[in-house]
């Protein structure tokens, strides 16, 4: 993983130290807004992997890894897209493969589009107002 | 296709399953998830081309998959609507689940079986070599008890890791605990025979556990490296071959066992394999084997080996001494009783309790452990124009076993032609005398009253020509002290006819142990003579004739052995000296004279080729380097039999054996049996007349072969035959020479100088180039009318001899009877010190009167014992008068 950028920085120089990591107050409070906004930001960019075409849980691990702060584990990706599939968002089908057991094809149903459309056009304004905050302009 | 292990398969289902309840809570269908997971898992297992799924593949995939799965569900948050975090990417890892075996009892089990169970068994077999002795020895070294402690440190680390839960194993951890499941499971196999006995023994008596130790160990160990695998494929390590560091493990036990078991395997050999083979084995033997293993052998205490239980023959201590002699060269109570590399204090106690079951016997035996000698001095006086001397020699001797009588037992080398003419113990702080008696009535006494009845008496026999066997009972435990006193009289070995050399007695063989440190204090005088110091002695400015000093014991007892040199300058004639206690007066004289010269004959030298055979061989060569005269010679190396050497051929001069001698560059190691050396050696002498066999050995502490060849050749040959001289180059022990006759044809020569030296004066003497000097004992029955001023010394070696000879004729009564009245312990006669009066009374003894015995004092003459005697006759009856008189005027005063 590459520790590019501040917060892998501060990611990378803290990991192999967990125990301090953990014992600072601010540490934590900074881990638990990670892991808020990693949940936000993984299940729209779930969405957005399926958005091209259908994947299955393997690939989907392998593309999520290449992007750096949204690696996930199957242990987590598998209860997520359980949940997207509950929401209506994902569907499933499962396709035999000659190597092993069948494979789980995941793609967006058309409800999946709209979220995905409606939660892009969210953080898309919500980008703008940011930056606009941060040059000290009006929205 | 996979084939999963039901094992593999519940691990499985069973991790999955605790994390149903985070899905569900995370909005997710679990059973769903679960089956995600699980095809997943099966996906992996297809890539990774595995035949057979087993519970490390299970949980080596999952945690790779996602160790938190690996974890314990993280606990529902308690706030509502509060969903848990999802990425464990970052947070730290929770703490690994354990399979459900390491429950707190299977962690007691395993702290039982890996650690405690392996430290009792340690501790019990070295505490009491239990196993060792009835079964194999299992800790042979200190190592092997390095090896084992090993086992159940390992473990005891590995299970604090296992309890502190997730993360890598650390290599060296992994690799140890593959060391001791190498080393626990070869015990495992090394026990396995006493299994069936053992869990008999666990079910009957409740004991057994010992056996079962490395057994239990080693299953022990193999669950908690399997538990240590899992952490570490969590962590995502995988290690290699680990296999190795259970062959290191077979590797080092078997090496460091191997000079034990191949020492036990050639021993068999070399006493009871062919002829070929008992050569080699002890040639292997001497190269590599354990010495060590061999003198617990000799001991009776190297337990029981592998060989036993397989119906191979053990050989017995006896055979063991044997061997050990042949492979070390030297006596194996010369060391005392190995005690175990690795020893507790059960394990101590044991050892240290030696029977000893020489008590009472005519052998010295082993070294017996606390047993040494405290204090040593020699008190000796000398009249060189009679040649004659006398040693007093003190001993005094210290138990400090914690609870065991010891008997102190010492064969002692006397000077040659020397005699044991008193013997003293000290009981109570006194001195009792011995009696002198026919020896087995000697020694049924002492064996009464030392073994029977364990009280304190003393036994001097003799041990072959010129040896004696002291031996004195109880000298008491924990540091008690014994103390007795042997007076020696010997003949002065003539260099010439004006100079005449005293020798000390010195000890060959001992079952006590001698300090390096002890001192011998002693004390000389020559009262007609001028002494010649020998380097280290102390002569004192206004007394010329007396001479002392402190010497150690490696110097006393060492090659030469101390020796003095006196001037005799009384007339050569002698003195005569009146023998008042035979039934006939009689009258004795000691003269030295030139001893008649014989042809010389073929002259044979028999060497030993054993353990310091070089130095032997070196001074050989000297002394006939030295001169260049002529003779007939022929040499004979022992070596694992008889060598003539270097041919067939007969070496015409001193020159040519020096050089045949310098020529010999065998490996001098070992002892050897010089029989057959001997007898070939002999037979080849005895072709002419006059012919000469010089024995070069050191000490022969065991018996090889009969002796009764040599035995007949010196007993039917006569003194026309031929002569052995042993040269005896070492004190110690000689097995041969004790087993052979009292005769002319046998003599020891008297050594004066160095080897070299002393050869070169016999090797003179042998060709006429110089005069062979003898002392010779006159006796006349008709009055000299000479003044008798010569000591009863003289008569004593004359008796001496005598009583050999009347014992040869089968005069055995005669041969006592003269004995006993002179005192003296011969082949035929001993000397025994009892307790008390009732004791000698009883086995129907009488003490001598200390009057008559010798002391380094000069004895009293006739006269004046009669005037003693006379006087104290006198003083008792005037005291007796006294006492009547005053009982008779009490009686008067009482009846008024």
């Amino acid at each position: 993983m590459s520790c590019n950028g501040s917060y892998l920085a501060y990611q990378c120089s803290h990991t192999p130290r967990r125990s301090r990591f953990r014992r600072w107050p601010l540490d934590d409070f900074f881990n638990n807004w990670v892991v808020q906004v990693r949940k936000g930001v993984l299940e729209h960019r779930v969405l957005q992997t399926l958005a091209a075409h259908e994947r299955y849980g393997y690939e989907m691990v392998r593309e999520m890894a290449s992007i750096p702060g949204l690696s996930l584990s199957e242990g987590t990706l598998y209860p997520l897209m359980s949940r997207l599939r509950l929401n209506g968002l994902v569907t499933s089908r499962l396709e035999e493969s000659s190597s092993g057991p069948a494979r789980k094809y995941y793609s967006l149903t058309p409800e999946g589009r709209r979220t995905l459309a409606a939660m892009d056009d969210f953080l898309g304004a919500m980008n703008r107002n940011a930056g606009r905050t941060e040059t000290g302009g009006n929205p | 296709m996979s084939e999963w292990t039901r094992a593999a398969r519940e691990l499985a289902d069973d991790l999955l399953r605790r994390h149903e309840s985070r899905f569900s809570a995370e909005g997710a269908d679990a059973a769903e998830v679960v089956a995600d997971l699980r095809s997943h898992l099966e996906l992996e297992v297809a890539r990774q081309g595995l035949s057979v799924v087993t519970e490390e593949d299970v949980w080596r995939i999952l945690g790779t998959l996602d160790p938190g799965l690996l974890s314990p569900p993280p606990p529902r948050d308690p706030e509502a609507g509060k969903e848990p975090p999802l990425a464990q990417e970052i947070s730290a890892p929770a703490e690994v689940v354990l399979p459900t075996l390491l429950g707190g009892f299977a962690r007691l089990l395993l702290f039982l079986g890996a650690v405690v169970l392996p430290v009792i068994t340690l501790l019990f077999e070295v505490n009491t070599h239990a196993l060792a002795s009835e079964f194999l020895d299992p800790v042979p070294t200190s190592l092997h008890v390095v090896l084992i402690a090993l086992v159940p440190l390992t473990a005891a680390l590995a299970l604090v890791r296992l309890n502190r839960g997730s993360g890598p194993v650390p290599a060296w951890m992994r690799w140890m605990v593959s060391f001791s499941i190498g080393v626990s499971g070869l015990y495992a196999l090394f026990l396995l025979p006493l299994l069936p006995f053992a869990v008999v023994a666990i079910l009957f008596l409740g004991l057994g556990f010992i056996p079962l130790g490395p057994l239990l160990s080693w299953i022990s160990l193999l669950v908690i490296s399997r538990r240590l695998r899992r952490l570490d494929v969590a962590a995502g390590i995988q290690r290699r071959h680990l296999w190795a560091g259970w062959v290191v493990a077979g590797f080092l036990v078997a090496g460091l066992a191997a000079p034990q078991f191949l020492t036990r395997l050639w021993s068999r050999d070399a006493v009871a394999g062919s002829e070929e083979q008992r050569g080699s084995a002890v040639r292997l033997l001497r190269r590599f084997g354990s010495d060590s293993l061999l003198l617990q052998n000799a001991y009776g205490k190297a337990g029981r080996s592998a060989g036993d239980w397989f119906g191979m023959r053990s050989i017995t201590p006896e055979e063991a001494q044997v061997l050990y002699f042949r492979v070390t060269g030297r006596a194996f109570n010369e060391v005392r009783p190995p005690l175990s590399s690795v020893r507790g204090s059960g394990r101590a106690v044991l050892e240290e309790f030696d029977w000893d079951s020489s008590l009472g016997g005519e052998a010295v035996g082993g070294r017996l452990s606390g047993l040494s000698l405290a204090s040593s001095r020699l008190d000796g006086m000398a009249h060189a124009a009679d040649g004659w001397g006398y040693t007093e020699w003190t001993f005094e001797f210290r138990n400090d076993h914690e609870w065991q009588q010891r008997e102190a037992r010492a064969v002692l080398q006397l000077p040659p032609g020397g005699v044991v003419s008193r013997v003293t113990l000290w009981v109570n702080g006194e001195e009792r005398e011995a009696a002198f008696a026919g020896r087995s009535q000697a020694r049924k006494a002492y064996q009464e009253v030392a073994v029977v009845q364990r009280r304190d008496p003393i036994l001097v026999t003799t041990a072959g020509p010129d040896r004696v066997l002291m031996q004195c009972f109880p000298v008491p435990q924990k540091g008690g002290l014994m103390r007795v006193r042997l007076g020696i009289t010997a003949p002065l070995e003539p260099v010439s006819m004006d100079r005449v050399t005293y020798l000390w007695p010195r000890i060959a063989e001992a079952n006590f142990a001698i300090r390096e440190d002890l001192r011998h204090h002693a004390w000389l005088e020559i009262p007609d003579g001028s002494a010649q110091p020998s380097e280290g002695w102390n002569r004192d400015a206004d007394r010329t004739q007396t001479l002392h000093a402190t010497v150690s014991h490696t110097e006393f007892s060492g090659r030469l052995g101390p020796r003095m040199l006196g001037r005799a300058v009384a007339s050569p004639a002698g003195s005569w000296v009146k023998d008042d206690r035979g039934s006939e007066p009689a009258w004795f004289r000691r003269t030295l004279e030139p001893s008649p010269v014989q042809p010389p004959g073929r002259i044979a030298l028999v060497l030993e080729g054993g353990l310091k055979g070089e130095e032997t061989r070196e001074a050989v060569r000297k002394a006939f380097a030295a001169s260049p005269g002529s003779g007939r010679f022929a040499v004979w190396f022992v070596r694992d039999g008889a060598q003539r050497w270097p041919s067939e051929s007969m070496l015409g001069s001193r020159s040519e054996v020096a050089a045949a001698l310098a020529g010999w560059h065998e490996p001098f190691n070992g002892g050897h049996d010089p029989l057959p050396a001997l007898e070939a050696a002999w037979d080849w002498a005895a072709a002419e007349p006059g012919g000469t066999v010089l024995w070069f050995h050191r000490a022969l502490p065991v018996h090889f072969e009969t002796t009764a060849g040599l035995r007949q050749r010196l007993e039917r040959s006569g003194l026309a035959s031929v002569r052995i001289i042993d040269m005896d180059v070492q004190a110690g022990p000689d097995r041969i020479t004790s087993d052979l006759p009292e005769t002319p044809a046998r003599r020891t020569l008297a050594r004066t100088a160095t080897l070299d030296l002393d050869l070169l004066r016999l090797l003179d003497q042998l060709d006429g180039s110089a005069p062979a000097l003898r002392w010779v004992t006159t006796r006349t029955t008709s009055d000299p009318g000479a003044p008798g001023s010569a000591s009863r010394h003289v008569i004593r070696l004359w008796a001496r001899g005598e009583a050999a000879s009347l014992a040869a004729a089968r005069k055995v009564s005669e041969a006592i009877e003269l004995a006993a009245r002179w005192q003296l312990v011969t082949p035929v006669s001993g000397a025994v010190v009892l307790e008390t009066r009732q004791q000698f009374a009883q086995n129907g003894l009488e003490p001598v009167d200390p009057v008559s015995a010798p002391g380094v004092v000069p004895e009293p003459e006739a006269w004046m014992l009669m005037v003693v005697g006379t006087a104290a006759l006198l003083w008792q009856a005037r005291r007796r008068n006294r006492t009547d008189q005053s009982q008779a005027g009490k009686g008067e005063g009482a009846s008024r």
